[in-house]
């Protein structure tokens, strides 16, 4: 059995007309995913197409400069350009499995529709995306990226135009299909089980980091940084580190035009529980219960929410919360490409900006997460005069 | 709890947004609908992303939300108490869970009670995450109805249908709110379902659109529920014309 709460969230707040597909989805899962056959299936394509396992990367640079010792584990070196891809394969395993030959994905920074669009091309899937139209003007990219790869891109008009109206889109389309229909959700948000399903897939990140730092550095790090969107890739290099409480985890959101200007992305810092797009967590919300538009220059850090299982992390005490701004993200993308050479996603950069915020000592071992790359921003960039 | 709304009459129960366009226009077609042969009215509080509702309501409620008025729980309460005072038919709220977390789960009940509000629809809040919102209804003595949809496995069914108060709320379509051309055909076999389950009534909605789909719902179920039919109308045509498609459709 999988949970479907995190203390006192999660859970699976959705009409009755859901609860038949993931009932399926959750069974499924639990039967299917944990077969040999499965595992091996999914180990050989995130091996031969995705290309893992990815780097943990010694940024020596930085770490002189910083004074602790920073490690990046290069998810921007996966196949098509950011950790979307280990949860879109596995989810698109599961699909083929229950007989479902439609697939619907939301999306914000089009990371994640793109890594959809992928592997429904490479299983020969029909793939429609969700994008809130204001992404869609600053991701283009990836717009063009999808269409490319065969998947239909819906423009969603309603609301903020942005990840949060796609995603309602998505739930929409999947209430009126859901027989045969599988929806790809690209975070660890929504109904159960797709919190704990998109953390297991994206969990491979953790467990290939514990290994490669422990074969560099012979122990476990004193931190893990990783941005939080939905909280997909902070979750997917969390998890191996949980029990460890000698390992600080910490969760990087996007302050936007600063945390008091009412203008950003920090639900679990700023946020109250409540229930948005099928579970119970940290939200962004005004005292009538309304949801709040989020702001923040990275699409894909641009949601009122955050997945259950890091707020209840949140409350636990177990994390370390932080945040960057907008300015703060754009000045850190620009020092990684030119100390590293690596450019960064925006969402990325809000975890790169904190390691000159954050104290380190000179021997803290430090693995940041990279999320992904940074191709899909030029727009933005050039936008903001980097 | 036993609260009798239908007897053994067969119900129209018409859906307004609070506050779409104003919500004093709200509260002059719940007084024309109920003038005019509406059995029970439901009234959604809006809500800013609801996932439940098909395009025609979600525009409702972003209408609402942006009229410059507070279309609040606390608003739609005033509005209740208000009709209340000349009208004893059933008057039910049906909104997002969140608006209700937020409220406060019992103090939403207790001021439900005061207002005279007779029922609650919540349709993102599943049997399962309900207990609370059970004991607090019991106690205030203000029905819960809970939603289903054939899709609903057997297990899942007998305990929605043992817990609903009022009358259960059958969604004859998957998806959405919305209207649709024509009815799907297992809904009579559903409905008997449920009745040998428990005694209960049982409205229809979710895509009812003409005299003749009333017609045909009201043959196996109690009551039947339009909600974007009307919201469509009202914007297209006003407040008069939607009291006057209230009572032809009233009249089958
Ligand atoms: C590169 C990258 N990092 C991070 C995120 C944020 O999502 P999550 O918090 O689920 O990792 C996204 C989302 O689009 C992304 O594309």
């Amino acid at each position: 059995m999988t949970r479907s709460h995190f203390g006192h969230f999660g859970g699976r707040y959705v009409p009755d007309t859901l609860f038949s597909a993931l009932e399926s989805l959750e069974a499924t899962y639990r039967t299917v995913a944990s077969t040999p056959e499965f595992k091996a299936q999914y180990s050989k394509l995130l091996k031969d197409y995705v290309g893992r396992p990815t780097p943990l990367f010694f940024a020596e640079r930085i770490s002189a400069e910083i004074g602790a010792k920073i490690y990046l584990k290069r998810e921007d070196l996966n196949h098509t350009g950011a950790h979307k891809i280990n949860n879109a394969i596995g989810q698109a395993l599961l699909a083929q499995s229950m007989g479902k030959r439609r697939i619907i994905a939301e999306t914000g920074a089009g990371q994640h529709g793109v890594a959809t669009a992928t592997a429904c091309a490479l299983m020969g899937m029909e793939c429609v995306v969700y994008m809130g139209e204001e992404d869609i003007k600053r991701q283009s990219l990836n717009v063009y990226r999808m269409k490319l790869l065969g998947a239909t891109v819906v423009p969603v008009t309603s609301g903020s135009r942005t990840l949060k109206d796609a995603t309602t889109e998505a739930i929409r389309d999947w209430l009126a299909n859901g027989t045969h229909t599988h929806y790809i959700i690209g975070s660890v948000v929504g109904p159960h089980p797709y919190p704990t399903i998109v953390r297991d897939f994206q969990s491979i990140i953790g467990r290939e980091s514990k290994k490669q730092i422990q074969v560099a550095e012979g122990r476990l790090p004193d931190y893990v940084i990783a941005c939080v969107g939905g909280g997909s890739n902070a979750m997917g290099i969390f998890h191996a580190f949980v029990k460890t409480s000698s390992v600080n985890l910490v969760a990087v959101e996007a302050a936007g035009h600063g945390l008091d200007s009412g203008e950003h992305s920090a639900a679990l810092n700023r946020g109250t529980p409540g229930v948005l797009h099928g579970s119970r967590s940290y939200l962004l919300q005004d005292s009538f219960g309304q949801i709040q538009l989020a702001h923040s220059i990275s699409a894909g850090l641009d949601y009122p929410g955050v997945g259950p299982e890091l707020s209840h992390l949140k409350d636990s005490g177990r994390l370390r919360l932080e945040t960057a701004t907008d300015i703060e993200a754009l000045a850190a993308c620009r020092w990684l490409s030119q100390t590293e050479g690596i450019i960064p996603a925006l969402e990325t950069s809000h975890a790169i900006a904190v390691l000159k915020t954050m104290s380190f000592k000179s021997d803290d071992i430090v693995v940041l997460n990279v999320s992904g790359r940074g191709d899909k921003d030029i727009g933005t960039l050039m936008e903001n005069g980097l | 709890m036993a609260f009798n709304w239908f007897n053994t009459s067969k119900l129209l129960i018409p859906y307004f947004t609070l506050g779409d366009p104003s919500i004093s226009e709200t509260e002059t077609l719940v007084r024309g609908a109920f003038d005019n042969g509406a059995g029970i009215v439901e009234v959604g509080i809006p809500f800013s992303d609801p996932i439940a509702d098909g395009p025609v309501i979600q525009a409702s409620h972003l209408r609402a939300l942006s009229s410059g008025e507070s279309p609040t729980i606390s608003a739609g309460f005033g509005m209740v108490q208000r009709v209340k005072q000349d009208y004893s038919k059933p008057i039910v709220f049906m909104l997002s869970v969140n608006l209700i977390i937020s409220y406060g789960i019992n103090e939403f009940f207790n001021d439900a009670k005061a207002s005279g509000l007779n029922g609650v629809v919540i349709p993102d809040l599943p049997i399962e995450e309900a207990g609370d919102y059970l004991a607090a209804s019991r106690k205030a003595r203000v029905a819960m109805v809970f939603l289903v949809s054939p899709l609903c496995s057997p297990s899942r069914l007998e305990r929605i249908v043992n817990a609903t108060d009022g009358f259960l709320y059958l969604i004859s379509t998957t998806g959405t709110t919305g209207t649709r051309d024509t009815m799907p055909a297992d809904l009579p076999e559903f409905v008997a379902k449920i009745k040998k389950i428990r005694n209960i009534p049982v409205a229809v909605g979710f895509g009812i659109s003409k005299t003749s789909h009333v017609k045909s719902v009201l043959t196996y179920a109690d009551g039947a529920i339009v909600g974007s039919h009307f919201v469509t109308l009202l914007v297209a045509e006003g407040t008069p014309r939607v009291i006057r498609e209230i009572a032809e459709f009233a009249s089958v």
